[in-house]
């Protein structure tokens, strides 16, 4: 109750270091709102004030209310291709599990015969890495995920799975930065390049592939209990009952197609939205009455979630303050690499730990570009890339891996909001220091 | 967002229209798959026509009014069902009064005030579980006749107001009808029929008996439930609040949906999550219906109906097309479907005002004619206790023929 009372007091403080700040301060009104309305959304989410959508939906009202962001600008921030390819995932995946698709690829893991849980992770974290680098991340943690629970559940290995869970979501955002298209900020950076595509592997893969495994280091060391636990196996040798088949196949099917359309996006010009759109929609319509059920227990409560934290991000992109803090970089480090470096290293990640990255990433481009032909270095790029993918990994809101990671710790587990934070943000200390100290020795 | 490879170059009108009438055709056979039949066949639609959703979006904010609206009634909902008000409600009745006929009254105009500022599926639901137990203690009462004439009387009832229904909220977005007008329009004629359809039902359905059973008030919904209490607050709050929403420059509908957000923000943590538990297929399917039917007017389905426009001009058209449409198909569907005609015609009030009374009017003449139909007449089905259709519409359509004719009179003298 008293965290009540005390977010309750801070909500109120908020609103009247307004006025002085508004007299004295150097910002416009809209951009102090936008800040102020920012830190009331972020301490309401810490503390678990309310239910996490109404306290998002709030904030976006009184964005409205203030005349922040029309409804046009939330359309326009809403960014349907995000949303789309969710839903699109959520559908497909959903269905692979109905149809018992995913229980037989637990099967399939389970009988690779993990003897420690420090394997099951390694094997699951590689897997995720490699195929994150490809695929959008959030496709692969809607897959990953609930393999990953039928395993632990299936082997019995209860809360083990929280550090398991949580080096998924380090090796899906750091997995994200190896390609030119495993994540929005590569693929815009990719576009401003101009280099090839194994180029842009070759210069960003070291200090990545670096950070990925002090990374594994670093869960080992802390769930170092966790991981030592012996892994017996509970196959029972049970036949695996498959209700239909045909559901089954085409499920299947639909999903190969699907991710055949990932990689085929350069050339057939379909987004990732589009076809996952495509697959769920075929699915829906060969599903018939088992969609009527999957549709119900959709995560609509993640996506309308998702879908208000893009606007709320868009909101700092309109007011401005992205770009601000942009020009403030530039100008605090001209001249000096090792401070230039630094700063990009810490800020980018911990401006993406709070805000989406791609609007952050959006702003940054054409000041990075404008850095690096001052300063001749072209690693700033690399710099920029791996701390936005970094960021990602602090907190719930910061990138949709860990958003998917923390609705499932806090639903089957109870962590909360701040606790995942805390572990987010020390291993975002640690690999940030790993990659300044790479940089800057190189 | 772009769509897909459009599967031919330009598609005409027609597969869409057809895609679209299967939709409805599925949806009145199999209403509990509304949102899926929806979403798969706004997902063709775009994908065959290569439709921008985005600017669909953009172009028709109307939509997004209309869901908000619908999302703050379903948060509403949510939270009186939390609360057992419904279940509370239904066990007050036999346990207050013990004639039968002072029951039926009761229980029609309790369902039409109810309707008018409620969910009329969770109203009726809640209301069949009487006539069900009625039955069990009044040997000579017909649960069948009852439920029928409940139907009609929530139907006419949630014509009264702007969140009477999704129709309601429908019309009244696109034809910028504010909640006061309602209650001056709309609810004088809703209030009428009631009263002149529930006066031939008591003729035509009443029975004698006596009423055996013993009913305990619902002790189990007494005591502490801040829901109850929070969401009668909350309701109390939204009907007097909203009538001064347009004065703030707030579109009513906007209205609804901001001040279910804040009522769950300053509910407190528990009600907060109440949120999970509004019934989101409901949303998905008036936001697809409406996606779907955007979609249809923008590759020129409609041109069918343009071709014949003249006929929208006169308000007994529209009024009689409004009523056969919703006998059809559930009245959210049918105005869906009119919404684009009288838009472009840029109809007057007297055009809008008769496709909300015919809407109302028309679903309670069938069965089919509204969800809340179909669920509840399932319901009463499943309980061994069913009512023939023909039963059915031979009641409705003499309880209703003479509110058809007063309905009418009453728009030409109101509207």
């Amino acid at each position: 109750m008293r965290r009540h009372y005390l977010v309750s007091a801070i909500l109120l403080l908020l609103t009247l270091i307004y006025f002085p700040l508004r007299d004295y301060g150097t910002l416009e009104p809209k951009q102090l709102q936008t800040i102020l309305v920012f830190i009331a959304l972020f301490l309401m989410l810490a503390m678990e004030y309310r239910h996490r959508t109404v306290v998002s939906l709030t904030s976006l009202v009184i964005l409205w209310l203030l005349g922040i962001m029309k409804g046009e600008d939330m359309i326009h921030y809403l960014d349907l291709h995000v949303l789309g390819l969710l839903f699109g995932m959520m559908v497909i995946v959903e269905s692979l599990r109905e149809a018992g698709f995913l229980s037989i690829l637990v099967r399939a893991l389970i009988s690779l015969g993990f003897r420690k849980i420090y394997h099951l992770t390694i094997a699951l974290s590689l897997f995720t890495l490699i195929t994150s680098a490809f695929l959008y991340n959030a496709t692969v943690m809607l897959i990953i995920i609930p393999v990953t629970l039928g395993i632990c559940e299936t082997l019995n290995l209860g809360r083990a799975v929280v550090p398991i869970l949580i080096a998924l979501n380090i090796s899906s955002n750091i997995g994200g930065a190896l390609t030119p298209v495993g994540d929005p900020p590569n693929i815009m950076a990719y576009s401003h390049l101009h280099i090839s595509f194994i180029d842009f592997i070759l210069s960003i893969s070291p200090p990545a592939l670096l950070i990925y495994m002090i990374s594994l280091a670093a869960i080992m060391t802390i769930f170092r209990r966790e991981m030592v636990i012996e892994i017996k196996d509970k196959n029972s040798g049970e036949k695996l009952k498959i209700e239909n088949k045909f559901f089954l196949l085409v499920s299947v099917l639909i999903l190969a197609s699907v991710l055949i359309l990932f990689f085929l996006q350069d050339i057939t010009g379909i987004t990732p939205a589009t076809s996952a759109l495509y697959g769920a929609t075929l699915l829906m319509i060969v599903g018939g009455r088992r969609m009527v059920p999957i549709l119900k227990e959709l995560n609509w409560d993640l996506l309308i979630f998702l879908g208000s934290i893009l606007v709320f991000s868009g909101s700092l992109e309109k007011v401005g303050i992205l770009h601000s803090l942009a020009q403030a970089i530039f100008k605090s480090t001209y001249g000096n690499l090792h401070i230039l470096i630094t700063l990009i290293v810490w800020l980018s990640s911990l401006i993406s730990a709070f805000v989406d990255n791609i609007p952050y990433a959006a702003v940054m481009i054409p000041a990075i570009d404008e850095l690096v032909d001052l300063t001749g270095y072209y690693e700033l790029w690399w710099v920029f890339l791996i701390s936005v993918s970094l960021g990602g990994i602090a907190t719930p809101i910061a990138s949709l891996p860990s958003l998917l990671i923390y609705s499932v710790l806090r639903d089957k587990f109870g962590l909360k909001f701040i606790d995942f934070m805390k572990i987010g943000l020390f291993m975002l200390i640690i690999l940030n220091l790993s990659l300044n100290i790479y940089y800057l020795l190189l | 967002m772009e769509s897909l490879i459009p599967l031919l170059s330009f598609p005409p009108p027609a597969y869409g229209l057809l895609i679209f009438a299967l939709a409805l055709i599925l949806s009145s056979i199999k209403p509990e798959y509304k949102s899926l039949i929806f979403i798969s066949s706004f997902a063709v639609i775009v994908n065959i026509y290569s439709l921008n959703i985005e600017k669909i979006f953009i172009e028709r904010k109307e939509i997004i009014k209309i869901v908000s609206a619908v999302f703050g009634l379903e948060v509403l909902s949510a939270i009186l069902s939390k609360g057992r008000f419904y279940e509370l409600i239904s066990l007050k009745i036999p346990g207050k009064l013990r004639s039968p006929n002072g029951i039926f009254i009761t229980m029609n105009l309790l369902t039409a005030l109810l309707s008018a500022i409620l969910s009329n599926v969770l109203v009726l639901s809640y209301m069949v579980l009487i006539a069900i137990k009625l039955s069990e203690c009044t040997p000579e009462f017909d649960p069948g006749d009852l439920v029928a004439s409940l139907i009609i009387s929530s139907n006419l009832g949630s014509m009264a107001t702007f969140m009477g229904d999704i129709s309601n909220i429908i019309v009244g977005v696109y034809g910028n009808i504010s909640f006061l007008d309602f209650l001056s329009v709309a609810a004088p004629i809703s209030i009428l029929s009631t009263l002149l359809s529930l006066s031939i039902l008591f003729i035509l359905v009443r029975r004698g008996g006596r009423f055996y059973c013993e009913v305990t008030e619902g002790s189990e919904v007494h005591g502490e439930n801040p829901y109850l209490t929070f969401g009668l607050v909350s309701l109390i709050l939204m009907l007097t609040l909203l009538p001064f929403s347009r004065g703030l420059g707030i579109d009513d509908s906007l209205a609804i949906g901001i001040m279910a957000v804040f009522l769950l923000f300053l509910g407190g943590e528990e009600i907060s999550k109440v949120f999970t538990e509004v019934d989101w297929p409901s949303l998905i399917y008036v936001g697809t219906l409406l996606l779907t039917t955007e979609s249809i007017n923008l590759i020129g389905g409609f041109k069918i109906l343009f071709e014949e426009i003249s006929l929208f001009r006169d308000q007994l058209n529209v009024y009689l097309i409004s009523i056969g449409l919703s006998m059809l198909i559930d009245d959210a569907e049918a105005v869906a479907i009119l919404s684009p005609v009288l838009r472009s015609l840029n109809a007057g009030r007297d055009l809008w005002w008769a496709s909300i009374v015919g809407s109302s009017i028309g679903s309670a003449l069938t069965p089919w004619g509204s969800i809340a139909n179909i669920i509840v007449l399932r319901k009463l089905r499943e309980s061994n206790r069913g009512i023939s259709i023909r039963r059915f519409m031979k009641i409705s359509i003499l309880a209703n023929l003479p509110t058809i004719i007063l309905a009418y009179m009453m728009l030409q003298w109101g509207a």
